[in-house]
């Protein structure tokens, strides 16, 4: 009785090693056989929701370009889409970018999502020159900023970008002419954090002081009490349920001074959370490469094609979902223009990609020579909806934003990388 | 020498040859992002097996212990400017002298009360290295950092040696520990620190001195891994990679050290090529993880003692089958039942002869 029990767990071991071994093959790409592109997001961790809608994302843009047989297709090359999760650490991400572009053999890779990530990709592009890399969703400036790869391109623009129009709205339109700052300390909020100063600091603002508080901190009793008094509001760019930990307990403690909101700050999981911070949400002001409440038709078709095809997917395309759609579009597009051929290390098309120029949901995108993207940002703030609810609108469109926020290249409040420290104007 | 002692013989010829000429045979990929990656986690985990095996010791610290000396190779080459090698020998003697604190604090704890001080050890030196930016720089790390052997990627096959040679050195290192004396009051250590206390062995020293062993070997893994990705940030010692570590060491055993590069092996497979998986139809491109633990739980329940535990089994397993064919089984033999001997329920009971006591 003992051998077969051994013999048994031999088998089932076996088994697994052998599901595991069918996997490993291997493969050699070729120039006329199908295009391979690699996509990866964060399916663990943090931002796996997020990573889940980056897919869906990448999945509409790639429906655009279907056969007679409904199978994706470019330039008479089929498309395969090899995806693969990351955790939001870039020593991961590095880790799944290498497979795909060792293993898998990938011809393009799309990704990532997070913007420690991103930077750590720019890093291994520079090391495979021979292969296109294209941003995901990864926001931090110096991806495209400082020491860009030749061979990196974002279609979506970096996390100050987002903040497009906020800082001028905030200082002239709001009336705010001191403003404190509180903000989780990593790359993608320090470029938020700069992206809102910029315009505002070169509008006459001041920003006396930065709290920075640690991705996932829940208690904000000292960032309260040291807030000070003499300010008109509070720039707050946390995520999720720091964003609501915060807001209530500033409320709490009889804060009141208005909330301007980073990117992902009022979004819709914010807004649809309950308490009493709600009804002082009104009125708060924020920004992002999308708008909920946007009533241009092309938004709304991707809206209406995105709920048709994932009924189970979120209420409205998030940004994640909107970023991965249009660095696929813009993949395929280039592919199509240079009738699929990807060969002499991809070299015509890195060129096609870099000029092209096209229509998005929001409107037209085009690079820079950093190959980073020039597209338009929304300045949104909340007001209650038809339904009571509150929601996001649309109150300006700053339009065809660069990386620089139209300072040049040369401003001063852009000659260090973004930090918790700069830039500053206290 | 009987069949049953040539098999293993030849495995221990064949598996350095196969080793050594393994990076002739297979594209880069596999000898850094297999290979070389198993060579290094298989080392943190040897580590914890030594601590686990000889000392009784379950550790969570081993992922931050190589993580600190990771930090500390990256600060020494590029703020001081040191060169690659002495940078990471000054590298692994720091972790060293942590792993020889974390003893001396640890010392006096024993089983969950020890793993849970060295999970609090690990969790706080995290969130150091995430939130200092003085000296760890933050949650960004460092990158831009190379080996004697420069990029890895240029050259695959130094590395990959350079792995190797650190992977044996460390492992035939702590098998001759094993045996000496220290490593016998260890073991004594583990099995009974009162008799070992009674003996006149300083018991706390000995388990500061078993940690710091764990700290050097961690070091080691965490040198050659920061060579390895030219980068160090916190996602590095964060609590996942600090469990990882100890599934490596119970999948692949914790019965003998070689255990924990078999883990390795096992654990870098699974977590690379679980995405890949298709099972009728369903692809588990975005269920990898789930793929992932299916496979540490079906080791685990299947193969308690690890994956070497499992092939000791199968070895023994084909051994008896061989013997089994070998005898020859010749014709029925029936032997006669012998009679039964009717006994007289009147008689008395057959006597078995004494000696007369001697009464005089």
């Amino acid at each position: 009785m003992k051998s077969s029990r051994a013999g048994r767990r031999l088998f089932a071991l076996s088994v697994v090693s052998a599901i595991l071994v069918s996997a490993c093959g291997g493969s050699t790409g070729s120039q006329s056989g199908p295009i391979k592109i690699g996509g990866l997001a964060t399916l663990a961790g943090p931002f796996a929701v997020p990573g889940q809608d980056s897919f869906r994302g990448m999945e509409l843009a790639l429906d655009e370009f279907k056969n007679a047989n409904g199978k994706w297709e470019v330039a008479g090359r089929e498309i395969q889409l090899i995806k693969e999760g990351s955790d939001a650490t870039p020593a991961v991400a590095l880790e799944k970018a290498k497979k795909l572009i060792e293993q898998d053999n990938v011809d393009i890779l799309i990704g990532p999502l997070s913007g420690d990530e991103g930077l750590a990709i720019k890093d291994y592009a520079k090391t495979v020159p021979d292969k296109t890399f294209i941003n995901g969703s990864s926001a931090a400036q110096d991806t495209t900023f400082r020491n860009p790869a030749p061979n990196f391109f974002r279609f979506s623009t970096d996390g100050a970008q987002w903040m497009a129009g906020l800082g001028k709205y905030a200082y002239e339109k709001k009336g705010f002419k001191r403003v404190a700052v509180v903000a989780e300390d990593y790359s993608f909020p320090y470029t938020q954090v700069a992206g809102f100063m910029y315009e505002f600091c070169a509008a006459g603002g001041r920003v006396p002081k930065k709290f920075w508080v640690p991705l996932g901190n829940k208690d904000y009793s000292s960032v309260v009490s040291g807030i000070p008094t003499d300010i008109d509001a509070i720039y707050v760019a946390l995520g999720g349920a720091d964003a609501v930990n915060f807001l209530t307990q500033y409320n709490d403690a009889g804060g009141r001074a208005p909330i301007i909101g980073g990117s992902i700050t009022v979004d819709q999981t914010v807004l649809g959370t309950t308490g009493p911070f709600q009804e002082r949400l009104v009125g708060t002001a924020a920004a992002g490469p999308i708008a909920d409440t946007n009533t241009e038709k092309p938004w709304l078709d991707f809206v209406a094609a995105y709920k048709a095809k994932f009924p189970d997917g979120l209420p409205s395309p998030s940004l994640f979902a909107h970023a991965y759609y249009i660095e696929t579009k813009a993949a395929l597009l280039a592919l199509k223009e240079v009738n699929g051929d990807l060969s002499g290390g991809e070299k015509k098309f890195m060129e096609a990609l870099s000029k092209l120029s096209f229509d998005t949901p929001t409107g037209k995108v085009s690079l820079d020579e950093n190959r980073n993207a020039i597209a338009n940002e929304y300045v949104t703030e909340v007001q209650k909806g038809p339904e009571g609810n509150l929601v996001n609108n649309v109150v300006a469109v700053a339009q065809q934003v660069d990386q620089t926020l139209g300072l040049g290249k040369d401003s001063p409040l852009l000659a260090q990388p973004v930090s918790r420290d700069f830039p500053a104007c206290p | 020498m009987t069949r049953a002692r040539k098999v293993p013989a030849l495995a221990a010829l064949l598996v350095p040859v196969a080793l050594v000429l393994y990076p002739l045979l297979v594209p880069r990929f596999w000898i850094l992002s297999i290979a070389s990656q198993a060579i290094i986690l298989g080392i943190v985990a040897l580590s914890l097996v030594f601590m686990a095996g000889q000392g009784g010791m379950v550790s969570l610290a081993q992922a931050a212990l190589a993580g600190l000396a990771a930090y500390m190779t990256a600060i020494l080459t590029l703020r001081l400017g040191l060169p690659a090698l002495p940078a990471g020998l000054i590298a692994v003697l720091i972790a060293t002298l942590v792993g020889a604190l974390f003893g001396a604090i640890a010392s006096r704890s024993q089983g969950i009360y020890f793993l849970m001080l060295t999970l609090a050890l690990a969790v706080g030196f995290f969130y150091l290295a995430l939130q200092n930016y003085d000296l760890f720089g933050g949650h960004i790390g460092f990158a831009g950092v190379l080996g004697p052997t420069g990029s890895p990627r240029e050259n695959p096959a130094a590395f990959y040696y350079l792995c190797l040679a650190t992977a044996v050195a460390a492992y035939l290192s702590l098998r001759y520990l094993a045996r000496a004396p220290l490593g016998l009051s260890f073991q004594g250590i583990r099995d009974n620190p009162r008799r070992m206390w009674a003996l006149g062995y300083w018991v706390s020293l000995h388990r500061v001195a078993i940690f710091a062993i764990g700290g050097l070997v961690a070091g080691l893994s965490g040198v050659l891994g920061i060579w390895y990705r030219g980068s160090i940030s916190p996602g590095t010692v964060d609590l996942t990679r600090t469990i990882d570590v100890l599934i490596i060491a119970v999948v692949g055993g914790l019965g003998h050290p070689i255990g924990a590069f078999v883990g390795a092996l096992f654990f870098v497979l699974v977590q690379t090529f679980a995405s890949s998986v298709v099972v009728l139809g369903f692809s588990f491109d975005e269920r990898f993880n789930t793929l992932i633990g299916l496979s540490f739980l079906l080791v685990v329940l299947f193969a308690p003692d690890g994956l070497i535990g499992l092939a000791a089994r199968a070895r023994v397993l084909i051994g008896r089958r061989l013997a089994d064919r070998r005898r020859d089984p010749g014709p029925p033999v029936v032997r006669p039942v012998p009679e039964p001997v009717p006994v007289d329920a009147g008689a008395d009971p057959p006597s078995t002869p004494t000696q007369p006591l001697d009464r005089s």
